[in-house]
This record gives C-alpha cells, sequence and structure tokens, in this order.
C-alpha cells in the first residue's frame, strides 16, 4: 500500500483541530505522558524529558505490533501476527525513572532509565524568556544481554542447549548479527505549555514538543540501511503531542514523531489511570514489500496498540499514605497563601508609609517656605522703611561738596 | 506437586479489579473521602491458606467493613510425598495455591481459589447474616460455601484433580484413585464468631459446622485422617490480634479444621502479609503405620503464605489522589514563587522608602538655604541702608530694625 505521509498528517491534524474545539476545555494543571511501546514514559516510541512527579507511580504496558504474519515469515513466532511487549516502571523523586521492558516470552528483557536534569515546571512560574526553559533528561534503554534487538525489540530465538552448552541458548538470528543496541544512550529536550498560555481565549489545550538525540536503537541499523528505515534522522528524533481534556479525570491525546527511523502517528485514551492507545507506525515504509527477510519485518507500516495502568504504589498499599500526603499538601498550601496574604499586607503598609511621608514632606516644606516668605517680606519691609527715611534725610540734608 | 502461576493471576486480577471500580469512583473527591475513619480502628482478619478470609484453614463469620477490600493470596505447603528422601527439587514438593477473596456491602464476599496451574479452581463466597453489636452477647453469624466448580472430587489438601498427556498427545483431566470418593461440590458451612476488644488488640473465637471438605473423608478412613477431630465436621479455632504499630499487626491463631490442629502466626503491615503455620500437630513426623496415603496424609507439615490486601476504591482512587498531589506540588512552586516576588517588591519599596526619605530631606535643605540666602542679602542690605542712615544722622547709632534670627527648625 502507498501511503501519502502529507496527506495523513493533513488528515490527522484536522481531527485534532476538530476535537480540539468539540471538546469542553477543562483546566488540568499538569502534563502527562503515556508510556511508549517498549521503554516507559514518551510518545509512540520516543522517550520524552519528563518523569512522573511523585515518587512510587508506576506503570504497566502491555504492547502489540502487527507483522504481515505467516506470510511475512512463516518461521517465526513472533512475526506470526502480533510481536507483544510488556514493561514495568517506577518512579522516584519526580527525576528518576527506572523500568524493565519484556521483549518476549522466551524471555528476553531490558532494563531502561532516564533521568530529568532540568524541570521545566521550575521555570514556568519565572517571568520572560526563563519560563520558556524545556525540560531535559538523558536516559539509557536496553541495559541487559540482549544487545543485537532492533527497534521493534525482535532479533532473538530461543534454542535447545546442548551438551556443551546446557540450558536454553538466546541466539540472534542472521538478521540481526551485525546490530548493536545495547546501553543505548540518549539527550531529549521536552517543551509542553497550554494554548491558554499564550492567549486565554483558546481554552486548555496543551501542546508539548520533544527533540532529542541517540546512538543505538537510534542509530545503528545493524548495516541494513535504506531496507531497515527510509525515513532516517541519523540518531535524531522528535515529535509532537497534544491533549486535550473531555472530563476531569481524563485525557486525550494525539501523537505524531519520528522515531529516527520512520514516521509514527496515533492516539491514547487515559481515564482514571487506565490507558489504551493506537498507533499507525512505520508510515514511511508503506512499500508493500515483504519479499526480501529485511522488508518482511520492516518494508511495510504497520498498527501498533498499548493497554497500560498507571498509579502510585502507595494507593495499593493500607494506610492511606496519599490521602495524608494530599492533606498535608493542603495544609502547606494554606499556610503559603497566608505568607503572600501577608507580604502583601507588607507591601500595601510601605506603600502607605511612602505617600503619606511624600504628602507629609510637602506639607512641612510648604510650611516652611510660607514662614522664610514671611520672614523676606519682613526683611523687604524694614529696608524699605530705611530706605524711606534714608530717602528723605537725604533730602533734608545739604547738599555734599565730595564727589560720588 | 503443582505450582501456580500466581504472578500473571494477580497482575490479571489487580487490573481487572481496579478497572470495575474505577466507574464507582469517578464522582469521589477527595475531601469527602471518609475511609479513613471507622475500618483503620479494625485488625482485619488475615486470608486463610486457600478460601479467603478467616483462620488457617476455618472460616469466620466477618466481612469487611470496607466495601471493597480484597485480598490476593498465595500459599504454599510443603507435602513431602516421596517415601524415601526426594530427589526432586523443592518446587516439586511445594502444593501451591493461589486466592482472590473480595469483601461487599459489609456482609458478602466471594472469590476465586485456584488449586493448581492446569488449571483447577473453585469459587466461595460468605453472607453474613447476623452482625455481632456492641453490649450484645450473642456472635456474628454467617453462611458460605467453598469448592464451587466443575472439580468434585477436591479433598482438603485440593489435590483431587490432575492431567495427564494422553497417547493421541492431548490433554486430559484425571483422578487419582485415592481421591474418586470424594464428594466436595459444594461445600457448605455455617460458622459463629464472637469477637472481642482489648485496648487496641482484639480476639476472637469461632464455632462452625461443614460439609464436604470439613467432614467427606473419601471412605478413606484413618488414611485420610488418622486423628485429630473433634467431631465430624466440626471446626472450631481461635486469633489474637495485636496492633504493634499504626499500619502493623501480628495475629496469632489456632484452630481445628474439622481434621487436625493448626497453628501459626500471620504479619501484616499495609496489608503485605506473611504467615507461617504448622498443621496436622497433632500428627507428629511422616510413618509408614498411618495407612497407605501416609506420604500425602497424617504427618506434620509446614505452610507458608504471602498475601496482600487493599481496598478496590482505594486503588482507583489513587490515580485521582496522585494527580491531585502532583497538582499540588505544582502550585507550590507557584505559591513559593508569588512569595519570593513579593518580597522581592517588599524590599525594593524598602529602598524607595530610604531614597524617598534622603531626596526629599535634600530638598528641603536646598530650598531652605535658598531662603535663608535670599532673607541674609536682605540683611545685608539693611545694614547697609542703617549704615549710610547713620552716616547722614552724622554717627549717631540708628534703632535696630534686623528682625530676630529664624526660629524654623530643619526637617527631620
Amino acid at each position: 500500500m502507498i501511503f501519502s505521509v502529507p496527506r495523513f498528517l493533513r488528515t490527522a491534524l484536522k481531527l485534532v483541530l476538530t476535537a480540539a474545539v468539540a471538546l469542553p476545555g477543562i483546566a488540568k494543571a499538569q502534563e502527562i505522558y503515556p508510556q511508549t511501546m517498549y521503554w516507559g514514559a514518551g510518545l509512540i516510541d520516543i522517550p520524552v524529558a519528563w518523569v512522573s512527579p511523585v515518587t512510587g507511580d508506576f506503570s504497566i504496558n502491555f504492547a502489540g505490533k502487527t507483522f504481515h504474519g505467516a506470510k511475512a515469515s512463516p518461521g517465526l513466532s513472533v512475526l506470526n501476527g502480533l510481536n507483544t511487549n510488556g514493561a514495568l516502571s517506577f518512579s522516584l523523586f519526580g527525576r528518576l525513572e527506572a523500568g524493565v521492558s519484556i521483549y518476549s516470552d522466551n524471555p528476553e528483557w531490558g532494563l531502561f532509565a532516564q533521568g530529568l536534569l532540568l524541570n521545566e515546571e521550575n521555570f514556568r512560574v519565572k517571568s520572560g524568556a526563563l519560563r520558556w526553559v524545556p525540560s531535559v533528561a538523558v536516559g539509557m534503554r536496553n541495559i541487559g544481554p540482549y544487545d543485537h534487538i532492533d527497534r521493534f525489540t525482535v532479533g532473538y530465538n530461543l534454542f535447545p542447549g546442548s551438551v556443551a552448552t546446557p540450558g536454553k541458548q538466546h541466539e540472534a538470528d542472521s538478521l540481526h548479527q551485525n546490530f548493536s543496541t545495547g546501553n543505548t544512550v540518549y539527550g531529549v529536550a521536552t517543551k509542553s505549555f497550554a494554548l491558554s498560555e499564550l492567549n486565554p481565549g483558546w481554552g486548555k489545550t496543551t501542546v508539548s514538543l520533544t527533540f532529542g538525540y541517540g546512538n543505538g536503537l537510534f542509530k545503528n541499523d545493524g548495516g541494513l540501511g535504506a531496507a531497515y528505515a527510509s525515513s532516517s534522522w541519523s540518531g535524531a528524533f522528535g515529535g509532537v503531542k497534544v491533549d486535550l481534556y473531555p472530563s476531569a479525570h481524563s485525557t486525550l491525546s494525539f501523537m505524531a514523531e519520528n522515531n529516527a527511523w520512520d514516521y509514527n502517528v496515533g492516539a491514547a485514551y487515559e481515564w482514571h489511570g487506565l490507558r489504551a492507545g493506537a498507533y499507525w507506525t512505520e508510515l514511511g515504509a508503506s512499500r508493500a514489500d515483504t519479499i526480501s527477510a529485511v522488508s518482511k519485518e520492516f518494508g511495510y507500516s504497520k498498527f501498533s496498540f498499548t493497554l497500560g495502568w498507571q498509579n502510585n504504589v502507595m494507593a495499593l498499599l493500607r494506610g492511606h499514605s496519599l490521602d495524608r500526603r494530599v492533606a498535608a499538601l493542603e495544609r502547606q498550601r494554606q499556610l503559603l497563601t497566608g505568607e503572600i496574604a501577608a507580604r502583601q499586607q507588607r507591601i500595601s503598609s510601605l506603600e502607605l508609609e511612602i505617600n503619606r511621608y511624600q504628602a507629609q514632606n510637602l506639607l512641612e516644606l510648604e510650611q516652611r517656605r510660607a514662614q522664610a516668605e514671611q520672614e523676606l517680606r519682613s526683611e523687604r519691609e524694614a529696608l524699605q522703611r530705611l530706605e524711606e527715611r534714608l530717602h528723605r534725610l537725604e533730602q533734608d540734608a545739604p547738599p555734599s561738596t565730595t564727589p560720588k | 506437586m503443582r505450582t501456580t502461576r500466581w504472578k500473571l493471576a494477580l497482575v490479571s486480577s489487580a487490573l481487572i479489579g481496579a478497572h470495575a471500580s474505577a466507574p464507582a469512583l469517578a464522582a469521589q473527591d477527595v475531601s469527602a473521602d471518609t475511609s479513613l475513619t471507622a475500618p483503620a480502628d479494625a485488625i482485619l482478619y488475615p486470608a486463610t491458606l486457600d478460601f479467603g478470609t478467616g483462620l488457617i484453614d476455618d472460616p469466620v463469620a466477618w466481612v469487611s467493613p470496607t466495601s471493597g477490600d480484597v485480598w490476593v493470596q498465595a500459599s504454599g505447603k510443603i507435602v513431602s510425598y516421596c517415601a524415601t528422601p526426594c530427589p526432586i527439587n523443592f518446587a516439586d514438593k511445594l502444593n501451591s495455591n493461589l486466592s482472590i477473596d473480595t469483601h461487599w456491602k459489609q456482609r458478602f464476599s466471594v472469590g476465586l481459589s485456584i488449586y493448581s496451574q492446569n488449571p483447577d479452581y473453585g469459587f466461595f463466597g460468605q453472607a453474613l447474616i447476623l452482625k455481632q453489636q456492641p453490649n450484645k452477647a450473642w456472635p456474628a453469624i454467617a453462611v458460605g460455601f467453598r469448592n464451587l466448580g466443575p472439580y468434585t472430587h477436591e479433598e482438603r489438601y485440593l489435590v483431587g484433580h490432575d492431567i495427564y498427556v494422553s497417547p493421541t498427545g492431548g490433554i486430559t483431566d484425571t483422578t487419582p484413585g485415592y481421591a474418586r470418593h470424594f464428594h466436595t461440590l459444594p461445600t457448605v458451612y455455617a460458622v459463629a464468631t464472637k469477637d472481642a476488644t482489648f485496648g487496641r488488640n482484639s480476639a476472637s473465637f469461632s464455632l462452625g459446622y461443614g460439609s464436604g471438605i470439613f467432614r467427606d473423608d473419601g471412605e478413606l478412613g484413618r488414611n485420610y485422617n488418622d486423628k485429630g477431630t473433634i467431631a465430624k465436621g466440626l471446626f472450631l479455632g481461635a486469633r489474637y490480634a495485636l496492633r504493634t504499630s499504626e499500619n502493623s499487626n501480628v495475629t496469632v491463631l489456632a484452630e481445628n479444621n474439622g481434621w487436625d490442629w493448626n497453628a501459626g502466626l500471620v504479619g501484616t503491615w499495609r496489608g503485605l502479609s506473611l504467615g507461617v503455620y504448622g498443621t496436622e500437630l497433632e500428627e507428629g513426623g511422616k510413618n509408614p503405620s498411618k495407612g497407605f496415603l501416609y506420604t500425602i496424609y497424617n504427618y506434620t507439615k509446614f505452610n507458608m503464605a504471602l498475601g496482600y490486601s487493599g481496598n478496590l476504591h482505594d486503588i482507583a482512587h489513587g490515580t485521582i489522589l496522585r494527580a491531585r498531589i502532583g497538582e499540588l506540588e505544582q502550585e507550590q512552586l507557584r505559591l513559593r514563587a508569588q512569595i519570593a516576588a513579593r518580597q522581592h517588591k517588599i524590599e525594593e519599596l524598602q529602598t524607595a522608602l530610604q531614597k524617598a526619605q534622603g531626596g526629599e530631606l535634600a530638598e528641603v535643605a536646598k530650598r531652605r538655604e535658598q531662603l535663608d540666602a535670599q532673607i541674609r542679602e536682605e540683611q545685608e542690605a539693611i545694614k547697609r541702608a542703617e549704615e549710610r542712615l547713620n552716616q547722614l544722622q552724622g554717627g549717631s547709632p540708628a534703632p535696630s530694625t534686623t528682625p530676630p534670627p529664624s526660629t524654623t527648625t530643619p526637617p527631620r
């Protein structure tokens, strides 16, 4: 199937704009991100510079990507229609996310982690250009023994052990021998904002923009070249997410990205921590070529989905820790609001004092000016009297014989 | 023995439970949450080894005071079924089970017990028909059922059904010969429980009667149970629960489950529990003289249970609370920024005030100097005029017309 990316993007954009207008804007103070297909929080596949802000937040994610099944690769069950993955991640201190991704039930797996270096929320409260500082994060993917997986986390087969090597053996297949994606490192920057920040009349829809660069899974094509990906950005990746809020506890996200290899678009809906996503991936690879071994896996667009659950560990445990935390934060908010009121009162008091002082100075100055002018008038009157007397004396006196 | 894939079931059930309970919570408000009060005082019963809340194996006439409470428990009983020392590993000697129990409306509980990964399973449930009342002598009374499902021949260890791979390659259900005369579907029972509190601790005694699993010996007689039965179908037990902290407690349990005497200890922290039990305590060691099933029955066994207890409403509500926490933390940032901005404004105003004070003083002094200079000039002119006058008058001094010095005080 030949697929026109620009036409699709136009259609997607129209859908997003239509939904943004049709859905009521409900205030949402905080940007949240869904789980990627394989690696914790992000868009569809790319990471974002964001970590869930509450310590103990966790996500469980199940993802599936459709392949052309038996027609594509009759010998590999992983390509027999659906490649499924699971991921579990936790966040700590609003700065660190770490988790495990399960690539297959053989089982093959890899760890991932991300650290948030700069949090845009700390700059959002500042004025001027500083408030547009983005979040910045660095992270790692595929930490573990499976160095040859590709971007779909495919690459290994399981073989029975031999006398020399007892136990089941995970071996990279011939297509993936040259991949080296272990310990993938990336850096990413994300800026999010509500449209209302630009114009209060534009509603609560939020937008986030992400750009980053990575090696390994983002850059290593295993020597397959254009057959692996025809829309490669050579390690750079980027994406955009638009969030709409149909209700107080739900979020509808539209996403578009290039994961350094190809274009992906899709939408995810979150309700009470439960999330479902549907994505169309590898849009640039829509060539319907399933002849070569490479094309059987990579050479066509695919449908993907995710099902996930996000919550907090303390919500699972008894003791109402989260309730207490909310109550404590509410109390702190009251204290801070009180401090703001006290400072505002001090400001008013100072302003009043300045005004009063200025007014008093003016009054004193006027009084002193009047007193000085009175003294001056008295002096002038005295002078005038003297001059008049002098004038009279000069008239009565005989004319002087000495020249002046 | 068989080991259950309990992790898969645990995650699945948690997801399903959270999903199912979420709609009822959509309208809940943080400030309206009342779950912090009454139930927090009660020490909840732990889950039994196989069938939801109770003692070690016995049910109790109790349903959680908080609707939506759930117990998930994985338990294991070590059954050394080898006549000689077993060459096989620990997992093969562990009869493991998984149970999920839910409590609703302070009256009903219903759950699922998975006996093995074959899988064999059975439902269980209970209705609290009479609640214990303060200042009343009568106990709480409940009726319930166990092993409701397709597995007729389960016995008290729930190993009465198995599977085997048939020569044609299919998997077929089978019942071991010794278990064919068990008819435990369904098991029904009635139980009375009297609770008492001692400060922060509590104690209870339960007495009940049941059919099926509590009574049916599958025509095996002493091969199934050598000793320990008080009366056929009669079971009883007691617990003493000590609250060790706000979120933890330790429960001591002892019972007779209709067949044997059991005792154990359960520690619980925030709903996570670990229980260790000795069962068939009256039997002693394994002995071939105790019937042809002596490798399975009639010797003391060690049991362990790992459990989780939570509330489905709280779990679903957690997503709202964590979002609220995030919002409040973000708002705190904004408020602190506002405080900093106002503090800055205060410092600016204080500086402006000082500058204004200094500036006005200088202005006033300057103006005064100007006026004083003018007055001095006038005084000089008067002095010159007086001198001229004196000269004209021939040297006699003229009366002074100079005004007294100014009494104006400089501005402060």
